[in-house]
């Protein structure tokens, strides 16, 4: 029960031991792009008043939220955080929806109820996350054991941050995962600042894949900013927890490119430590591993590029039109009614 | 029908639960090989197996969000704390997480947490609180405080059915000193509906949990002086019966609202704030309170006697109401 | 988006917390052309230094606040008018019609909470030695027709004395039923007796003398001034009670 560090992905041919094609590699591409053109666009949004509240990005993380989230089944199901934009767009969930959500329309996902990225759809198997972090990493454990329970070959992936690491919630989540072997594999966005506290500041070790052991269980450090070391790590860890291996921590390493949101200017970052990480952005990376390894085009990529800006386009205006939600619902949905109840797992 | 304590009241019926529902399975500490701590799920484990019965590690945190997350995978996780006054470590799941997911994001989070509460028997600090008011003040959670055996049993089959999170306060004390018949069959029984424990006219006592028999004692009391109480058993505090509250209000005119918990903050507040604004003109004494002083559960027997409300502090209270 | 009507650009909050900014670099002048999303000005705020991208293509219309100028969060700072647009007053951003209806609801909603509040109470509390045969059929509830400012004395009076009332009318030896009440439903309030009190009129009593003792009885504990009818024919007297009305039809000698 070592920590590895994940080799990188080289050529076209271990892509396809790692189960991808061509169409999903560009696929992914595309995914990343669009990933990061939401937050862009968002961020000018809100500059511009048309977004309340606060705003938050991931820049820097799409390789590790896009690869993570490929490697996931169709019945998996995951608790993605605020720097994984790219698991709700790879998972499906509209860019539309995702600016309404920003707007706090009343079509979006939590139908203005909450804001930013405290979205999901429990139809594309994401769970909305909360503020206290991790709160939602040991829900995530809650669903790995109905799964075990249910003898289903589902995997639930729980995200947390470097920063989040030091609350009882991730420990107390990877325990009861660990001893009870469950079919959970844990994301740690580790983007090195939690607000602005580095990374020495949040835990004494090497690496937070350490940990693992102290759990029973395999960690691995992967570089986040390589989409497809992520991928293949994932993919291992998903299966080997869908076959009953029991959990896996990946320790995803990225820096986080803006500030905390985006009232942060980050001046407390090294510029250096700026400019490095810069030069390995993730989607620039891919790009040109895909224009040396698949042989990316010009127009592939001018269609890929045109598509997205179309797509995006399309989508605030259609978020822009959405209703306001209306005042006299304010208290509309704190509880339940019993026909909410979908209950396909009745044995 | 079939005499039972209370204990066995709300045994039988999470026994009659896990045999109707598959989804219904049972978290907590020591549940399982000991039957829990209380020694409510005895044969539990034996009945149903080990998947069904899960001894979880110490940490509330894991038992709450682990009832969570299977909940959302569309399990019905009835979690067990040990005592109440754990509930505290998984505030910030029931809080955070189980209260305001719905509001949120759609998704009901259909769990039961049964919380064995209450004190007077020397517990101490940690193992004798009714922390039923901070949870009811968290839109998105309901409140159960069952009194008598009867009404146990038929309230936690509604908190299993129930797509909410449920707090299900079992008062310890009640547990094997309270028997009364109950029907064999499954049953439920509606929240948000009080039950008239004793009829009267003069003065009425509304309350729930032990209070129930405390303040019954006390109205036995008062009729040998000519005085007519009535005790109102809530039974659920949120939601709450206010109309059987106002009704009896308007009937008797004169209120004492009764709990063991801590009086400041204490439920009771806003029950007597709710009767001074929607029966005012009903009164013809100011709404009372009685409740435990603001401090923790003491140890010592005297201390602790001085802290919960007795029969003769609540006869003290209903004579006063009743010569106002 | 705006179609030939100019658009605002306004100063965005950049955190919760933040409740103004200021503009610290115009990168634009009236006049000049700009497109969608591209940085218009600089602003400075506690958190954070930023651009501001421009919400609109076209013209710089207009700017209305000055380098320098520190601002309240959404304070309009510029016009953008679209190119080959008209200048006209500029539109507000998005105001759905959820706003319209939340400035209709307050009156809407105003009525109908009177209603509760007015319904007479359950059972009087001193009913018991009073036949009340006729009661319930002539009570009407006070809510119907009977909006909430209208002065007492309409036929449809309330003698629900509050606590506060019954102190004071006890300390001073006044009987509440023969006040002037501007309450709820036409009750007496604590105005009403402390005003009535200090008039003077406590000591007269309000009812024309007659001479059956009955009546004077039942006028001087429970008369309103302008309910006392008489005529040639019938001497009435119009009692108030709790929620309805009762008529006597006494014949009764005036005194002269």
């Amino acid at each position: 029960m070592a920590v590895r560090e994940a080799e990188p992905v080289e050529t076209l041919q271990q892509v396809k031991e790692a189960g991808l094609d061509r169409e999903d590699l560009l696929g992914i591409y595309r995914n990343m792009l669009i990933t990061r053109a939401v937050e862009e666009r968002g961020h000018i949004l809100y500059k511009q008043g048309k977004i309340p509240g606060s705003f938050y990005t991931g820049r820097g993380n799409e390789a590790s939220a896009v690869g993570v989230a490929t490697a996931m089944g169709p019945n998996d199901v995951g608790t993605p955080l605020q720097r994984d934009m790219g698991v709700h767009i790879t998972r499906g969930i509209e860019p539309w929806r995702i600016f309404a959500q920003y707007m706090g329309r009343a079509d979006g996902p939590t139908r203005g109820r909450d804001g930013n990225v405290h979205m999901g759809d429990s139809r594309l198997g994401l769970y909305t996350m909360v503020s206290h972090l991790p709160a939602m990493l040991p829900v995530g454990v809650g669903m790995a054991l109905a799964f075990k329970i249910r003898d289903e070959r589902r995997v639930a992936v729980a995200w947390c941050g470097e920063g989040a690491s030091a609350r009882g919630d991730a420990h107390e989540g990877m325990n009861l995962a660990g001893v009870r072997r469950l079919p959970v594999v844990f994301v740690i966005d580790n983007n090195q600042w939690a607000y602005s506290t580095p990374a020495h500041l949040e835990y004494a070790v090497d690496h937070l894949a350490d940990r693992a052991a102290a759990y029973g269980f395999d960690g691995v450090v992967v570089d986040g900013t390589d989409v497809l070391a992520v991928y293949r790590e994932a993919k291992q860890a998903i299966e080997k927890a869908r076959e009953g291996g029991g959990p896996t921590l990946i320790e995803s390493v990225t820096l986080r490119m803006e500030g905390h949101a985006v009232h942060d200017d980050a001046f407390y970052v090294p510029k250096e430590l700026f400019e490095e990480w810069a030069r390995r952005d993730p989607i620039e990376r891919f790009r040109t591993w895909l224009r040396d390894n698949a042989e990316l085009t010009d127009d592939e990529e001018d269609e890929i590029t045109a598509g997205v800006k179309r797509l995006l386009n399309e989508a605030i205006e259609r978020a822009e039109d959405s209703p306001l939600p209306d005042p006299s619902t304010v208290t509309d949905g704190v509880f339940a009614a019993p026909d909410e109840l979908e209950t396909p797992h009745h044995r | 029908m079939a005499e039972k304590t209370y204990l066995q009241a709300i045994s039988d019926s999470l026994r009659l639960e896990m045999r109707r529902d598959q989804r219904v399975f049972v978290l907590g500490e020591d549940v399982g090989v000991y039957g829990g701590a209380f020694k409510v799920t005895q044969g539990f484990q034996e009945e149903f197996g080990a998947s069904r019965v899960l001894d979880m590690p110490l940490s509330e945190t894991a038992i709450v969000a682990g009832a969570t997350g299977a909940a959302l995978m569309g399990m019905r996780p009835v979690a067990e704390m040990q005592f109440a006054d754990f509930v505290s470590c998984a505030w910030d799941q029931l809080v955070t997480v189980a209260a305001k997911q719905h509001y949120r994001a759609g998704t009901p989070i259909p769990i039961v947490l049964r919380l064995p509460s209450g004190g007077g028997f020397s517990g101490g600090p940690f193992h004798s609180q009714n922390p039923e008011s901070s949870f009811a003040h968290i839109p998105g959670l309901k409140v159960v405080c069952p009194a008598t055996p009867e009404d146990a049993k038929g309230l936690l089959a509604t908190a299993v059915e129930d797509p909410n999170p449920v707090l299900f306060f079992e008062h310890k004390h009640l547990y094997r000193r309270i028997r009364g018949e109950v029907p064999d069959e499954r049953y439920t029984t509606p929240f948000g509906k009080a039950r008239t424990h004793r009829p009267g006219e003069d003065v009425t006592v509304i309350t729930w949990g032990a209070m129930v028999y405390v303040a019954d004692d006390a109205a036995a009391k008062l009729a040998e002086e000519d005085v007519s109480v009535e005790v109102l058993d809530l039974r659920t505090l949120i939601p709450w019966d206010r109309d059987a509250v106002l009704e009896s209000v308007a009937r008797c005119s004169k209120v004492l609202v009764l709990h063991e918990d801590t009086k400041t903050g204490g439920f009771g507040g806003e029950i007597a704030a709710t009767i001074a604004e929607e029966a005012f003109e009903q009164l013809d004494a100011p709404v009372r309170r009685l409740a435990a002083p603001d401090s923790p559960v003491p140890f010592a027997p005297s201390l602790e006697k001085a802290f919960i409300p007795q029969v003769d502090d609540v006869a003290a209270a209903l004579r006063e109401l009743a010569a106002y | 988006m705006s179609t030939g009507t100019e658009v605002e650009v306004v100063m965005p909050q950049m955190g919760v917390s933040v409740s103004e900014g200021t503009v610290t670099r115009w990168l634009k002048q009236a006049g000049d052309a700009i497109s969608r999303d591209e940085p218009l000005l600089e602003i400075s705020t506690d958190k954070v230094d930023t651009e501001v991208p421009s919400p609109g293509e076209g013209v710089v219309a207009e700017i209305r606040v000055q380098e320098g100028e520190t601002v309240e969060v959404g304070t309009v700072l510029a016009l953008i008018r679209p190119a080959g647009g008209e200048a006209a007053p500029s539109e507000p951003t998005p105001a759905p019609a959820g706003e319209q209806e939340l400035v209709d609801e307050p009156q809407a909603a105003a009525q109908p909470e009177a209603e509760p509040i007015a319904e007479p109470p359950a059972q009087p509390a001193s009913s018991a030695s009073e036949p009340e045969v006729a009661e319930p059929e002539v009570a009407e509830p006070v809510v119907a027709g009977a909006p909430v400012e209208a002065p007492a004395g309409e036929g449809n009076g309330r003698t629900f004395v509050s606590p506060v009332v019954a102190r004071i009318a006890a300390q001073h030896g006044v009987d509440p039923g023969g006040i002037p009440g501007t309450g709820q439903g036409g009750r007496v309030t604590k105005k009403d007796i402390l005003a009535f009190i200090e008039s003077g009129a406590a000591s007269a009593p309000t009812a024309p003398a007659f001479s059956s003792p009955l009546a004077r009885g039942v006028l001087s504990s429970k008369s309103h001034p302008n309910d006392i009818q008489l005529t040639t024919v019938y001497n009435t007297v119009i009692l108030l009670h709790r929620g309805g009305l009762r008529m006597y039809l006494c014949c009764l000698k005036p005194q002269n």
